[in-house]
């Protein structure tokens, strides 16, 4: 399943992002290295996928743990 | 899903219209013009706390939702546009006399030639980057992160709403 990030922006810079194909913590990395730039994001509600195991890569071939 | 935030900015300033020291220098000379300051990257003008500025390749400032009434943002973000323009201008002719300047020595190596070239794109970063600060913000912003999600290894799906821009940024695999 391909890893998004999506985000919506108002005219009145009201910003929401919310993460789809993650799994566990990494979706938060996700967004704070994506945005590292702009902003200091916190405030993350968390919903069941982050509390699964994430995915780690061993010798570059993707491995669901 | 997995996870999901909410937060507030504005695109002070996009990235590459004029170097950084002299886009920061601009920024708080109109800083100082509506009587602000900053205190540890917060910025406040005429003693309201407007936000939390976020100064690197471009400047964007943060805020709470709470805070979204007040209008010196956007009046801070226009008088920042004017007096960057002036900035710009200065930065091209700058740009156009060194490479005037290096096209005219005796032998165009290659290193100056790269140099010539290097002012080149520098100059048609600029005059892109000045494009983008006077569109509106909702816009000049979604241009700033698209330009930053692809560099970090996104492809971008836009889409318009009523509302405002819907974007995705899908992670590329490799």
């Amino acid at each position: 399943m391909p890893k998004k990030i999506n985000v919506s922006l108002d005219n009145g810079g009201k910003v929401f992002v919310e993460t789809d194909g993650y799994r566990g913590p990494s979706c938060v990395k996700a967004i704070t290295e994506l945005f590292d730039e702009f902003a200091e994001v916190d405030g993350f509600e968390h919903k069941s996928d982050y509390y699964e195991e994430e995915e780690t890569v061993e010798s570059g071939v993707g491995v669901i743990v | 899903m997995s996870s999901t935030v909410n937060f507030d900015i504005t695109l002070m300033a996009a990235s590459c219209i004029v170097p950084e020291q002299t886009m920061r220098r601009v920024f708080l000379s109109c800083v100082e013009e509506m009587r602000g300051e900053l205190k540890s990257n917060a910025l406040y003008i005429g003693g309201e706390y407007l936000g939390q500025l976020a100064i690197g390749k471009r400047i964007v400032l943060q805020y709470g939702s709470h805070m979204r009434q007040s209008n010196k943002r956007s009046e801070l973000r226009e008088l920042f546009t004017k007096r960057i323009a002036v900035a710009q201008s200065d930065y091209l002719n700058e740009l156009e006399e060194n490479q005037r300047r290096l096209r005219e020595s005796a032998a165009a190596e290659a290193s100056l030639l790269a140099e010539i070239e290097q002012m080149e794109k520098a100059k048609t970063k600029s005059i892109a980057a000045m494009q983008r600060q006077e569109k509106p913000e909702c816009e000049a912003i979604k241009e700033e992160l698209c330009e930053a999600a692809e560099a970090k290894g996104y492809d971008v799906i836009e889409e318009k709403t009523k509302q405002g821009i819907q974007l995705q940024f899908v992670r590329r695999e490799y």
